[in-house]
């Protein structure tokens, strides 16, 4: 079900950037490589949540909840997800039926279609993209060992 | 100056925009009901408010009428299928040009039904055209600063422009008053409402 990619291809899960307190750098259409991270190809179709310890691309279909807060998530121009995404920077080129949680950041690429919430302290929106929903930017008291309470914390309050 | 469709984009001096964030900086967090589409640079200039904002993007979700038929009798949108709002309330609301792009019964229906989202002193953000023509499709309009916009329309095609004029408005949008208004030179009358009910 899971592959190693043995080099990135077309896209490309983030390295994370410096956080910082606003929102919404413009965008680039190139992503910094990742050394390593896992695939779900586009024939790949999965019920059922879905969490881990590594970066992760999803070309395929997936219903359920994807939980890797420490990692970056990005669903590629085939992705299709229902259920809500957690991630540390979640980048969006597919389709998303759910909330999507970014520890750090959100980026919607043009392709790219949400319909539900989203919760990061910062959101890019590419201009096209398609977007209907919430979003939430405002600051949340983050604890200092617990990070993952901080999103459950955000999903208890959206 | 009047306003003239283009393809290009082109910019526009707002004092209702400046009059909008000189009443909502000094509240500690925004609820923002946008109801354009989601636009990056409006999100990046609405992040210093530490926002939380829902993109509605009528534009995409709303039938418009045939041009030049505003005036007519059409039937009443049902808002509550269209915005799908979830129940909360918003301190600030972006309407833009939309309501020139709605007949007055249904500028009345909405603001009703936006009332049911609105805190106290919650303030709605609308341009209204006066003058005879105004662009065929709601134009999507880009924050460039707090006092100028960028705005887009994908065609130099134009309709008949209803005219709203301040009383109707004011009689049609119940708790609603026009805090502020401004008038610029190009044919545009920017309001501020108040939701004061």
């Amino acid at each position: 079900m899971w592959k190693k990619s043995p080099e990135p291809e077309e896209f490309r899960p983030q390295a994370t950037p410096a956080t910082q307190p606003s929102t919404a750098p413009a965008p680039k259409a190139s992503y910094p490589q990742a050394k390593d991270y896992a695939t779900i190809g586009s024939t790949i179709s999965i019920k059922g949540d879905l969490s881990g310890e590594e970066d992760l691309l999803i070309e395929g279909k997936l219903e359920g909840k994807i939980e890797l807060r420490r990692h970056c998530v990005t669903i590629g121009k085939n992705g299709r997800i229902k259920g809500d995404v957690f991630g540390k920077i979640i980048t969006v080129e597919g389709t998303v039926e759910g909330n999507l949680y970014g520890e750090e950041q959100l980026i919607l690429r043009q392709a790219g279609t949400v319909r539900g919430n989203i919760v990061a302290p910062r959101v890019a929106l590419e201009d096209g993209s398609n977007f209907k929903g919430s979003i939430d930017m405002s600051p949340k008291e983050k604890p200092a060992t617990a990070p993952q309470d901080k999103v459950a914390t955000a999903a208890k309050s959206s | 100056m009047i306003w003239t469709p283009r393809n290009e984009p082109a910019f526009h001096t707002s004092l209702g925009l400046q009059a909008l964030c000189r009443r909502i900086q000094d509240v500690g967090a925004c609820d923002i009901l946008e109801l354009g589409p989601v636009r990056n640079r409006n999100l990046d200039f609405w992040s210093r408010f530490q926002p939380s904002i829902y993109i509605a993007d009528l534009r995409s979700s709303l039938p418009l009428p045939d041009s030049g038929a505003a005036e007519e009798a059409e039937p009443e949108p049902d808002w509550g299928q269209i915005l799908g709002l979830p129940e909360r309330t918003y301190n600030v609301i972006l309407a833009w040009d939309l309501l020139n792009y709605l007949d007055i019964s249904s500028v009345s229906s909405l603001a009703r039904h936006l009332a049911r989202f609105c805190g106290p002193e919650a303030l709605l953000f609308a341009m209204i055209y006066d003058q005879k023509q105004m662009p065929d499709q709601i134009t999507v309009y880009k924050i460039a600063d707090e006092s100028h916009l960028e705005y887009e329309n994908g065609s130099t095609a134009t309709r008949l422009c209803p005219r709203h004029q301040p009383r109707t408005l004011a009689a049609a949008m119940p708790g609603f008053s026009p805090d502020e208004s401004f008038r610029m030179k190009n044919g545009i009358v920017e309001y501020l409402f108040r939701y004061a009910p």
